[in-house]
């Protein structure tokens, strides 16, 4: 886990996987969860205080275009 | 900087921001179908934020580099997944810019957060609209609807806090049967503007001079690529691969449906004046007098059909459909937390019973839920080593609810829609491959219905409905004459269905092919260009174009014509199963292997040549259609 940044405990979308199969956590779910995983996972935070190893900085926080992809209807 | 390689870049790329994604996924779907105003406000702060995120990846020079030194020099003993996932990497960084000089990157950033901001507002005045309207009724105004509609539309009524009256909404469920029972044709009409003119009335929530908006940058975002329009740009990642082979398909479909359409109309115009002395058959008739008809010549109708289409047996009619063709086995998991107390979840196992999916199911509208059918992913499929990261799938509905006395009953329109979104889902269930950005639905737009509508075809089959379809009450199979007329009512205005899709599809390719500066009316744009295959009345003021989710807020532009192109592979396909037997282990094995569990992972060209052994024809989609004998045979043009 980063030292540069705070993770919220009870922010479920920040806690590490922890099964394979591991299914959205609907249960435990806030909209403001949102917001701060998805800061978190893209690490803006990280890449913003450090100049050095850029190149592994952007793969680890690389967005998937996958996202991107719309709902087949 | 470490020396890149397919591994360290190609493959990193592919693995790398999994959190993201989830998390993307799931606020990307809970927005879709179970959305309230903080999320709808929460999008709109998350979606220039992705677009950002997005293009800090994409139009990074560095990491472009690299990727062009793998590209440039591949290793020579890539096999095809990993040849594929090159070439679709490399592809999405130059399709993204990466070739572009600074200046111009800085405008393409500006551009996709602008269009991703467009989109969800198009969508969210389309949903505020649907969900604003009420048309309120009261006893003696109910004449012709069945009881199912008069009780669903008592229940709606007595939601809305008006116990005493009826509403009819403009919910699918809603909206479709009052247009096809209701005898009161004031009322039709007016159900009708209501619909066909949502987010087009000049106030807060029009959508017009959002949809300029969207074309105009899509158009300078395709130019700033160097393609001559937007529709360039998208169609040169699909199966068609250029705007002229859309429009020759199109065109060619129109020309066979045409005269087949206009027949039909003439048919039921006269069909109507007989019936209640109409003299001009109007659009908020043809629901109404289409359905007359089809009774007539068919002895069927929605009402007959439905209580043998309880929602219950529609479920495990197509699992067990499932479980025939691919081996799969479904568990209800009540343990798997769910968005809404209707979203049902299923475990997934295959024949040797190793999991394979988890499967939500959500089947009800509600205010929060757009409208329309969807399959999407809440967690894809990828292989890491020896590990099979197995996929999390959803089909969203909107269906007829249960009422108090009736549990929820389809219509056949709704049996079908089921099976075609989860013909999606065994896209995404079944999916097989290495690389997460090439699995399940990852496919070319043009290619991503074949599963789905393909799956519809086991609705028309008696093999397959007497495995589920039986009477809510009695328990009584449906009788085989019935499954003769739904068969034989199938191609019932095939010509006028084809007409309309195709109508649609050419719009949807002038709307991205023509300059976006000269599209100063979007009204009388779509005017124009509806108007040659238009085959009742023009009706001054409605507008498609202003609720058109499909382009504007989905992912269909330049791709509405997906659906008839699908059409074709589907047919096709599906004369194989009927050749082989329905329930064929040999062909369905082929169709899981090449198709439903390759994903991504080869040229839709190439897959489908292997599967069937040879590349798509036509004839079968204009056989099947009827449209076979209303032009020389013969097809102009290959899909």
């Amino acid at each position: 886990m980063s030292d540069m940044t705070t993770i919220s405990n009870d922010n479920p979308l920040l806690q590490p996987f922890t099964a394979l199969h591991e299914t959205a956590p609907f249960d435990r779910l806030l909209p403001e969860h949102f917001l701060e995983a998805i800061q978190e996972a893209y690490g803006l935070p990280k890449l913003k205080s450090s100049k050095s190893n850029r190149w592994s900085m952007l793969i680890s926080r690389i967005l998937s275009w996958r996202w991107m992809l719309q709902d087949v209807v | 900087m470490e020396h890149a390689d397919f591994q360290n870049t190609i493959v990193a790329l592919d693995a790398a921001g999994r959190g993201l994604e989830r998390t993307s996924a799931i606020f990307h779907n809970l927005n879709a179908a179970e959305t309230n105003e903080q999320l709808q406000a929460l999008a709109q702060e998350i979606a220039p934020l992705l677009s950002a995120y997005s293009n800090d990846i994409l139009l990074d020079a560095e990491l472009f580099a690299q990727v062009a030194a793998v590209y440039e020099n591949p290793p020579a003993d890539l096999d095809e997944e990993s040849q594929t996932l090159l070439e679709k990497t490399y592809k999405s960084f130059v399709r993204n810019g990466a070739r572009l000089d600074s200046e111009q990157k800085e405008r393409l950033r500006e551009i996709d957060r602008a269009l991703s901001t467009l989109g969800l507002r198009f969508g969210e005045h389309v949903l505020k609209e649907t969900n604003s309207y009420v048309l309120w009724l009261e006893a003696h105004e109910l004449e012709g609807l069945p009881d199912f509609m008069v009780e669903a539309a008592a229940q709606a009524a007595e939601e809305k806090g008006r116990p005493e009256a009826y509403a009819i909404t403009l919910a699918m469920p809603s909206y479709l049967p009052f247009m096809t029972y209701s005898k009161n044709r004031e009322r039709r009409k007016e159900l009708f503007y209501a619909y066909n003119t949502k987010a087009s009335k000049g106030d807060a929530l029009d959508n017009k001079a959002i949809i300029q908006e969207i074309l105009a940058l899509r158009q300078e975002r395709a130019q700033l690529l160097g393609y001559a329009t937007y529709a360039d740009f998208v169609l040169e990642e699909r199966m068609a691969q250029s705007p002229q082979a859309v429009l020759d398909f199109l065109q060619e479909l129109l020309d066979r449906a045409l005269p087949k359409a206009q027949a039909e109309m003439s048919a039921l115009e006269a069909f109507a004046k007989e019936e209640e002395g109409i003299d001009r058959l109007e659009k908020w008739d043809f629901a109404y007098f289409a359905e007359k008809l089809k009774k007539k010549e068919y002895a069927i109708d929605d009402a007959l059909l439905k209580p043998y289409f309880s929602l219950s047996r529609v479920v495990e009619g197509v699992f067990e459909t499932a479980g025939r063709l691919f081996g799969l086995r479904f568990q209800e998991q009540p343990a798997i937390p769910v968005y809404h107390p209707e979203v049902q979840a299923y475990e997934v196992f295959d024949a040797s019973g190793r999991f394979m999916a988890v499967l939500y199911a959500d089947f009800f509208p509600r205010a929060g839920k757009r409208n329309g059918a969807w399959m999407t992913v809440f967690k894809g499929q990828y292989r890491e080593g020896e590990q099979d990261s197995r996929p999390h799938i959803s089909i969203v509905c909107n269906f007829t609810k249960p009422t108090k006395s009736k549990p929820s009953l389809l219509t056949f329109q709704e049996v079908t829609t089921l099976f075609h979104e989860f013909g999606h889902a065994l896209h995404g269930m079944l999916a097989d491959t290495r690389y997460g950005s090439l699995s399940g639905t990852s496919v070319f737009w043009d290619f991503v219905e074949l599963p789905s509508q393909l799956l519809e075809n086991w609705c028309y089959e008696k093999e397959c409905l007497d495995l589920f379809a039986q009477h809510y009450e009695t328990g009584e199979a449906i009788p085989a004459d019935l499954i003769e007329k739904i068969r034989a009512a199938a191609n019932f205005h095939q010509g006028y269905q084809t007409v309309r899709q195709v109508s649609f599809g050419l719009l949807d390719m002038a709307y991205h092919q023509r300059d976006a500066a000269q599209i100063q009316d979007v009204a009388a744009f779509e005017r124009e260009l509806m108007q040659p295959t238009a085959l009742l009345p023009e009706t001054p003021g409605t507008l498609m174009s202003t609720s058109f989710s499909h382009i504007f807020q989905g992912g269909y532009a330049a791709g509405y014509y997906s659906y008839k192109w699908a059409e074709v592979l589907d047919a096709d396909a599906f004369a194989y199963f009927e050749a082989e037997g329905i329930f064929s282990a040999e062909v369905a094995s082929a169709f899981q292997r090449h198709i439903l569990a390759a994903g991504g992972t080869a040229h839709p060209a190439t897959l489908y040549q292997r599967f069937r052994g040879r590349g798509p024809e036509i004839q079968a989609l204009l056989k099947r259609s009827g449209l076979l004998d209303e032009a020389a045979s013969g097809s102009k043009t290959g899909v």
